[in-house]
């Protein structure tokens, strides 16, 4: 008899459980398709449903007395490598940062300056653990390695903090010193969309031009 | 956005031709990047731009008599938008607009170029694919790993869809 009331009671309160939760999540997708922001919400569902399409890579050409670029990666190519050695993350590092290029790895803004050109570089990627989810843990003087075909650039962190999107887009591009600038979004453990993101500043240390 | 798209213009006309003479392509790249005050309203390429504009510049060659080709289209782009009176791009009257577009399209059919809008920006590519510009889209994107979204609209179509069988 006591074992015939524990099934219905525990039938009862399992299906309880579904219920309230089945009742959440469609909450939660209701107020994010309906009254937050819409547009980002469509744009990043369907972005998980696309495919990302294959990707070449394509050696950067460079100069070998000036050691300046004079070909250039397309855009959506995979062009080298990004490292945090502290953490040990190893990213792949596409040119441009469109959402289809962020879901497989770093993206470099394609506003901005390529290693080596002695300008501001700009590079983002999703707060996951394989990618820059563990950017808060680096401190100032940590090593950030950028491998490419033409070269392997070690930057040095100099600042770390958080910023708001509209703070981060007064960034100045420009071309007079080599600043390498990551960021992802903040706070790292997320759910929802955030304003805020997590922005890493470093100075090139060393370059050592590919043979 | 709408300042970008005079920046837009302005590359696409340089796009698709082949041999510069180096002085030239400084005079060239000083044009396309360049300042337009029009109606009392400032165009200008943005910083990000300027770099993708001095990189193609720097990649492909373009030749010096059509480097003055595109010189005075981007003036006749000027004069359009001058006559027109407009404080905005979007405030081009129609006959104004289409005659930008008469502009575009002529770009277009002479270079081969390409406008798209993908992943919420607009990109400009050349006749072979590469891309020249983006533009529109913001210099800081979304980076959160929002799987939130994801989960619990498929939960809740599972869970409507396992309520809607009931009465079907």
């Amino acid at each position: 008899m006591f074992k015939k009331n524990f099934k219905k009671i525990w039938k009862a309160i399992v299906r309880s459980l579904a219920i309230a939760f089945f009742f959440t999540c469609l909450f939660i997708t209701i107020t994010y398709f309906v009254c937050l922001k819409k547009i980002d919400t469509y744009l990043v569902f369907f972005n998980n449903f696309t495919f990302s399409g294959v990707t070449e890579e394509h050696k950067i050409e460079i100069d070998k007395l000036t050691k300046e670029l004079v070909h250039y990666p397309n855009y959506g190519d995979q062009y080298g490598t990004i490292s945090l050695p502290t953490v040990g993350i190893k990213v792949n590092l596409y040119h441009g940062d469109s959402m289809s290029i962020l879901k497989r790895g770093a993206g470099h803004y394609a506003g901005s300056y390529f290693p080596s050109e002695g300008g501001t570089i700009l590079i983002a990627a999703h707060n996951r653990r394989e990618y820059f989810k563990y950017l808060p843990k680096l401190n100032v003087g940590d090593p950030i390695v950028i491998d490419t075909d033409y070269g392997t650039f070690t930057y040095t962190v100099t600042n770390g903090r958080v910023e708001t999107i509209s703070e981060l887009e007064k960034l100045d591009i420009q071309h007079e010193e080599e600043i390498l600038v990551l960021y992802t979004c903040y706070p790292v453990d997320a759910l929802g969309f955030t304003d805020k993101r997590y922005v890493v500043y470093a100075k090139l240390e060393g370059v050592a031009y590919e043979s | 956005m709408k300042k970008s798209i005079f920046a837009v213009i302005a590359v696409a006309l340089m796009v698709g031709f082949t041999n510069v003479h180096a002085m030239t392509e400084a005079e060239l790249q000083a044009k396309l990047t360049k300042a337009y005050t029009i109606n009392g309203v400032t165009y200008q390429a943005d910083a990000a731009q300027k770099v993708q504009i001095e990189r193609y510049l720097k990649e492909n060659e373009i030749s010096a008599s059509e480097a003055d080709f595109l010189a005075s289209q981007v003036d006749e782009a000027v004069a359009v938008i001058a006559e027109s009176g407009a404080k905005s791009i979007s405030e081009i009257p129609a006959a104004y607009q289409e005659k930008l577009t008469a502009i575009a399209n002529k770009v277009t059919d002479t270079t081969g170029i390409q406008f798209t809008v993908a992943d919420g920006q607009v990109v400009v590519t050349d006749g072979s694919g590469k891309t020249i510009l983006t533009a529109g889209d913001s210099m800081v994107k979304k980076t959160n790993n929002n799987n939130v979204i994801v989960a619990s609209s498929l939960i809740s179509l599972v869970g409507i869809a396992f309520v809607a069988r009931k009465f079907f």
